[in-house]
């Protein structure tokens, strides 16, 4: 279960202040597939990087599994991420110099898992995406489509509990970004892992169980 | 691909940077490290040159008047003071062999005592061609005190000093030159002047171009003139001594016995002033460089050195930090990437290092081939008289400490910096 209370999110630039996101209240309960809309700007991905802790709020608590770890050290968020954590983001964010089998090993690299052990559960997770026969081609010899599921499978190797997704099929063309669809949620609905999506996309916020609607910066019903 | 280019130039720069330190590491231990025949160098203090002085003198006169009877008689005195601290005249040169002998060789401090007559120009005559040869005459402890490498034969023994042996010992080097390439050069003979010597040794040709043990041809001390050995002209000579310290004495030991030498000896020729200058294989090095009459600036020209290799490292260290930099914020998306997924900081800290320290490696592997290649290039133009590079596992040692300190100096400041990065502004951008 993901909760935020009373978040406030505001960057502060040389001259300006940007108030992100304003007065938000939020539960997201476990093995729920929702959704997060909103024009450009409004703070969706502010939102995802604060519930995924990949940044703190200014203001109010984000409390994971219980957890309140806005408080603790770095190295301990991370060990959480690592543990509980997948992202998937709109651009890929794969590694250019290595392959995919590699790419998709990454979160393993941060356990202690032995490489034979991180080999065949990349494989595992390869198979889940469908991507088995690209095992060890590099990013840039990937579709757009391949290398978001090279990401998918990357992110979920760790068997997280959540998953994030920032515009997971932005950067894809409809048939493709149905694909990338399905194995999220397939993923939630056999192995129970929570998906934040943002999305722009209608028909895809459809699919899933919620639809929440920001609005510069704050919560609309 | 961007990346790819700095990779390169870093790369170039780390070989660079190397190479010339392997360059000047390998000439520093060619030149002065404890390498035979120099392998006691730390226990040799050089005696090259004599110094006397002789001060101003203030002369007085004074004039008595006695009277005698109904004339006067005067009576002149003069008083000649010397104003020490003005020299009057000085000379500066080597050591006479009777002085060596009488008070060098006797003093109770060194551990051996070893007199010779540096090298001088002899011309000999193989096959009627006329062959240049620096030749030295030295006495029997000069092979005790210098571990040369003998390749065939030895060095002489008293014996053979005291018979005046006409007996030579020569550089492999200096041998095929004279006798033409041969298996053993032992017992045959060379003509020089009236009279033939004969091979008692062959020494490999020491790498060091120090004036002691560089010539190419050795003779016993005792066919050295007499007219040569002792100038008519206070302690002056032709000789040079070299004194072995005890192992484990201090160097002051014997400087003080110097002293005491220079103090209590009897002035001869209107001197007033005596002064012994003993000097360290790096003193002698330095002394030429510096062109002063300093005989122990070893120490600043070590200092010098060093400082400027010091300088010569900062350089391109602060330019590979720049490049690192560089290199490393191109990939802040991947340390994004890689925090998001659970890296802590001492994970991409190390990740950095560690990549630093294979490019570092890799440059130090390059650098050490340009290093072989300059060596062979430097020995084969004999760009350096006398000096011969050679690289030995000493040099090969303190290139790889070299090599991983400039890894890790340049690559912990950017890997540190880059690790602290906010992980939210490095994933907004990525093109694959
Ligand atoms: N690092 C930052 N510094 C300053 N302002 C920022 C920063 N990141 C985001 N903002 C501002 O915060 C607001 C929300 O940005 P955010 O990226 O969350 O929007 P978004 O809803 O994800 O938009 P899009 O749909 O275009 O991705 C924007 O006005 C943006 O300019
Ligand atoms: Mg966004």
């Amino acid at each position: 279960m993901i909760q935020l209370k009373n978040i406030q999110k505001t960057y502060q630039s040389d001259l300006v202040e940007t108030l992100a996101l304003n007065n938000i209240n939020l539960t997201v309960n476990e093995g729920e597939f929702i959704s997060i809309m909103g024009p450009s700007g409004c703070g969706k991905s502010t939102l995802l990087n604060l519930m995924g802790l990949l940044d703190k709020p200014s203001e109010g608590e984000v409390i994971i599994g219980g957890q309140n770890l806005q408080m603790e050290k770095e190295n301990k968020i991370a060990k959480f991420r690592n543990q509980h954590l997948g992202f998937i983001f709109q651009s890929f964010h794969l590694i250019g110099d290595l392959p995919v089998i590699d790419n998709v090993e990454l979160p393993l690299l941060y356990r202690k898992t032995s490489s034979k052990e991180r080999r065949w559960r990349a494989e595992e997770a390869l198979e889940q995406v469908g991507l088995s026969h690209r095992k060890n081609h590099y990013p840039n010899q990937l579709s757009g489509g391949q290398r978001q599921r090279v990401a998918i499978a990357r992110a979920i190797i760790g068997q997280p509990s959540i998953i994030m997704a920032d515009e997971p099929t932005g950067n894809l063309d409809s048939v493709l970004g149905l694909e990338v669809m399905k194995i999220l949620m397939d993923l939630n609905e056999s192995k129970k892992v929570t998906v934040v999506m943002v999305t722009h996309d209608e028909n895809m916020a459809n699919m899933t169980h919620r639809i929440i609607r920001l609005y510069d910066g704050s919560l609309v019903n | 691909m961007r990346n790819k280019f700095y990779t390169f130039v870093s790369l170039f720069g780390i070989s660079f940077t190397l190479m010339v330190l392997m360059v000047v590491t390998a000439f520093l231990d060619n030149e002065l490290g404890s390498n035979r025949p120099l392998s006691n160098k730390d226990d040799i203090l050089f005696l090259p040159n004599l110094e006397m002085k002789r001060w101003e003198r203030k002369t007085t006169t004074t004039i008595d008047t006695i009277a005698v009877g109904d004339s006067i008689k005067y009576d002149t005195t003069i008083v000649e003071t010397p104003l020490v601290g003005q020299p009057y005249w000085s000379s500066n040169t080597g050591l006479g062999y009777t002085f060596c002998v009488e008070h060098i060789s006797t003093m109770a401090s060194p551990a051996l005592v070893s007199i010779f007559a540096p090298g001088g120009q002899i011309e000999v005559y193989p096959d009627n061609e006329r062959l240049e040869l620096n030749a030295s005459m030295v006495d029997a402890n000069f092979w005790l005190i210098f571990d040369f490498e003998f390749i065939e034969g030895h060095g002489f023994d008293e014996s053979t000093v005291d018979n005046q042996a006409r007996s030579m010992v020569m550089t492999e080097v200096a041998a095929e030159q004279y006798f033409g390439h041969s298996d053993s050069y032992l017992n045959r003979e060379i003509t020089w002047g009236y009279e033939k010597y004969t091979v008692v040794g062959v020494v490999a040709k020491p790498n060091t171009s120090n004036f002691v043990v560089s010539p190419d041809i050795f003779m016993p001390i005792s066919l050295f003139p007499d007219k040569f050995k002792d100038h008519d002209l206070g302690y002056f000579g032709g000789c040079n001594a070299v004194i072995l310290n005890k192992k484990g004495q201090s160097e002051n030991v014997v400087i003080n016995e110097l002293k005491q030498i220079e103090n209590n000896i009897e002035m001869k020729d209107d001197f007033d002033i005596l002064t012994i200058h003993a000097s360290n294989l790096v003193d002698l090095y330095a002394q030429p460089l510096f062109k002063s009459n300093n005989n122990r600036s070893g120490q600043k020209f070590l200092w010098i050195i060093f400082t400027i290799l010091g300088l010569f490292l900062l350089i391109p260290t602060i330019n590979l930090i720049n490049l690192n930099m560089t290199r490393i914020y191109e990939r802040s998306s991947e340390i994004g990437l890689r925090k998001a997924f659970g890296a802590q900081s001492k994970d991409l800290l190390f990740q950095f290092i560690f990549e630093n320290m294979i490019l570092t490696f890799l440059g130090g592997i390059i650098g050490f081939i340009m290093t072989l290649l300059i060596i062979n290039g430097l020995n084969e133009a004999k760009i350096i008289e006398n000096s011969h590079l050679q690289f030995n596992s000493k040099i090969f040692f303190t290139s790889i400490i070299i090599t991983l300190f400039f890894g890790l100096c340049s690559g912990i400041i950017p890997a540190w910096r880059m690790s602290k990065k906010q992980i939210a502004s490095t994933i907004k951008t990525s093109r694959i």
